[in-house]
């Protein structure tokens, strides 16, 4: 008898533990599937962010910055003290003309260095399948200058000593430092240009997205 | 006749004097050094993915036609690739990225002292020496150029920015879809992992 009985409480027992081990594993599945596609969601963002911040340096846009300079005899007005003056008069006794006339280029670049790139910068919307980026700011730096200087007029005449190379040097050294100086004045310029490499950096990031299925919108710090 | 024959030598001989003097005691030319405002030439877009930067000084001694320069150049060095022109090919599911070639620009740094002339003469002739022109001054700059890019070959600079650029790029295309929308896998390819120095 007492062991029918105890018979009995093991059987509900046995049938309570099965309606809760059914109930458990229906949470535990239910919770793994939310747990994963969170883990999902989160994994494609941070592949996101991750393989753009491995980029790094990315060049968009680049601009080309003439500069043209002559070496000539000074004139009456461009000197202000007296031996000056004196090697002006000195010069216009000399037989012959003495001109030349030089160019080169120097080159900026704009880029975007997506080292500096943060994971709170990158949201992946996967239902919605969206990818908002903010991007780091456009940088502009001179990238370098031409090592050559081109002769567009040359005209050295009479008993007039040619133009050295030591002289080019020194012209070219005064154009570095006035294109230096009114590229920092020229606004106008450098916004071109960054406006450029951040149309060039939306257009390159979109096409980027479209192939991992996501629709990017691309924002600027 | 006699008498105005050595007048005239004489003249001559007074021209030739003064000539020299003052060839001798004239001072050097001062030019003046006039410039125009810089001008935006233009503005082009690209895609490149810049993995090494290299800043040099040096000092150089060539010559040309007998004509000799000391000079001192400050060099700016970037080794680059072009991701617009990337060439990707599909078999099957699997995506292959072929690295483009690197392109080395080498140029002046932009600061005004970044080239100085130390010292300039003609090898071949004392007396009457020629000077060196703009012409042969930039064929011998476009020659330090060619060395300073033999240079970086040489020193493995263009191997490491090749390496690097896989490194970077690869988590880039893991990401790519394959032909048919599939997460296929993707390989990177650098044909010429040392670079070409010819191309």
């Amino acid at each position: 008898m007492i062991c029918l009985i105890g018979m009995k409480y093991s059987l509900k027992i046995t049938s309570d533990l099965f309606r809760w081990k059914g109930f458990l594993m229906a949470m535990l599945m239910a919770g793994s599937v939310c747990f994963s596609s969170c883990e999902k969601k989160e994994e494609v963002q941070l592949d996101v962010y991750e393989s753009l911040r491995e980029v790094s340096r990315l060049e968009l846009s680049r601009m080309t910055v003439g500069k043209v300079g002559m070496v000539a005899d000074p004139g009456w007005d461009d000197v202000s003290d007296w031996e000056g003056k004196a090697r002006v008069l000195w010069n216009a006794m000399k037989v012959g003309k003495r001109i030349g006339v030089y160019s080169y280029d120097t080159y900026v670049i704009a880029y975007v260095d997506l080292s500096k790139l943060r994971p709170e910068d990158v949201t992946v919307n996967r239902e919605a399948g969206t990818v908002d980026i903010v991007l780091p700011k456009v940088e502009v730096e001179v990238d370098g200058r031409e090592p050559q200087l081109h002769e567009m007029h040359y005209r050295v005449t009479g008993f007039r000593s040619r133009i050295r190379p030591e002289e080019r040097a020194a012209l070219k050294a005064q154009m570095a430092k006035e294109v230096k100086k009114e590229l920092a004045s020229s606004r106008q310029g450098v916004e071109k240009l960054r406006k450029s490499a951040e149309d060039k950096a939306r257009a390159w990031v979109v096409g980027l997205a479209e192939n991992w299925d996501l629709a990017a919108k691309v924002d600027f710090k | 006749m006699k008498k105005w024959i050595k007048i005239i030598l004489l003249l001559v001989l007074v021209a030739i004097v003064v000539i020299v003097v003052v060839k001798i005691t004239a001072p050097t030319e001062t030019p003046k050094y006039k410039t125009e405002e810089a001008r935006i030439k233009n503005i082009s877009q690209m895609v490149e993915l810049c993995t090494a930067d290299i800043h040099e000084e040096w000092a150089v001694k060539d010559s040309i036609h007998g004509k000799w320069i000391v000079a001192r150049q400050t060099i700016e060095g970037r080794i680059r690739f072009d991701l617009d022109s990337l060439h990707i090919e599909h078999m099957g599911d699997t995506t292959i990225v072929y690295l483009p070639p690197e392109r080395v620009d080498i140029l002046e740094d932009a600061s005004p002292r970044a080239y100085e002339v130390l010292d300039a003469w003609d090898g071949r002739n004392l007396v009457f020496p020629r000077t060196l022109t703009a012409a042969e001054e930039n064929t011998l700059k476009t020659r330090w150029q060619h060395r300073v890019r033999a240079r970086i070959y040489h020193r493995g600079y263009v191997k490491d920015a090749r390496a690097n650029a896989i490194k970077s790029l690869t988590p880039l295309f893991n990401a790519m879809r394959g032909p048919e929308g599939t997460d296929g896998p993707v390989i990177i390819i650098d044909k010429t992992p040392l670079g070409n120095p010819y191309y």
